[in-house]
């Protein structure tokens, strides 16, 4: 059961709070860090997992820091607990998704693919993703983006 | 401009034809659809719409029906492009898929309620979902139809 690992990981660094590194800006993308551990893995497939483990963890802190954001910003509006309420089901129905939809991605489609790394690569993306998302949907105005060139 | 303009064109008569053929086999077709999300005469009906919110709504339900069309199809192909080996990753994405209409459901009920009450509200709402809707039918070719007609 190799695959229940990096989703069962990402599921315990989401229930941390917002307390980790949080980020001044969102950037919506996977970290220069995690292009320069990638190339430094040179395609093997243990230090590659490392690199994208270490990413998820990043990415999971920036998520849970804008997430946190979010739903203070929500505080300040009219209808603030419907409205947070809304936030915390999209948030709780998005993490089901991303597990689902990654556990998919490792299920093996052919004999000989790397899917513990599509998994965990799979996660850090959607993480990604999901931080882009919130800042341009659950705050009015959106979020800026800190745009400085990203590094794949 | 005139680039994109032309591709979107393409993109839109390779929905139709898609449509049309009901269920196309050939990863090659969907290629084509997924180049272009959103289809030339949303696009249209938006700039007519002139932010007018009931002229809105008629525009971001009728591009839904059309993205829902566009997702049936692509789900269809995705699950007909497992071989008969590959029934655990059917299984995996029939699950994936019921985890994202849920989390597309929650998703864009926050963003109604983000958005201003009544009509806007609502507009709102279908915004989302067509955005969400265009996304997967785009991911379902990519990761899976394309990555199946790839396989060995």
């Amino acid at each position: 059961m190799r695959l229940a690992t990096p989703i069962l990981f990402a599921g315990l660094l989401a229930l941390q709070s917002a307390a980790a590194r949080a980020e001044p800006a969102p950037t919506g993308e996977m970290s220069p860090a995690y292009g320069t551990c990638m190339d430094a893995a040179g395609g093997v497939t243990h230090a590659m997992l490392d690199c994208i483990h270490a990413e998820i963890e990043r990415q999971d802190a920036e998520l849970n820091a804008i997430y946190g954001r979010a739903m203070e910003n929500l505080a300040g509006l009219s209808d603030a607990d419907v409205r947070r309420e809304g936030l915390r089901n999209a948030e709780r129905a998005w993490i089901a998704y991303r597990d689902a939809t990654c556990a998919f991605l490792g299920t093996p489609f052919h004999l000989g693919t790397f899917e513990s790394v599509l998994v965990a690569d799979c996660v850090a993306q959607m993480t990604a993703e999901r931080v882009r998302w919130l800042a341009l949907h659950a705050f009015d105005p959106p979020l800026e983006f800190d745009l400085e060139p990203v590094r794949k | 401009m005139s680039g994109e303009m032309s591709k979107r064109v393409t993109a839109g008569l390779a929905l139709a034809a898609a449509v049309v053929l009901v269920r196309p086999a050939a990863a090659a077709e969907w290629a084509a659809v997924s180049e272009g999300t959103l289809s030339p005469h949303y696009a249209s009906c938006v700039v007519e719409a002139g932010g007018v919110d009931a002229a809105m709504l008629a525009c971001v339900t009728d591009e839904f029906e059309r993205q829902g069309v566009r997702l049936d199809a692509a789900m269809d192909a995705a699950l007909a492009s497992f071989g008969p080996e590959a029934m655990a990753a059917r299984a995996a994405l029939e699950q994936a898929e019921i985890a994202w209409i849920n989390y597309r459901a929650r998703t864009c009920a926050f963003a109604s309620a983000l958005a201003a009450p009544g009509t806007r509200g609502v507009v709102a709402q279908f915004e989302c979902m067509v955005e969400l809707t265009a996304e997967r039918a785009a991911w379902l070719l990519a990761n899976v139809v394309d990555r199946n007609a790839a396989a060995p």
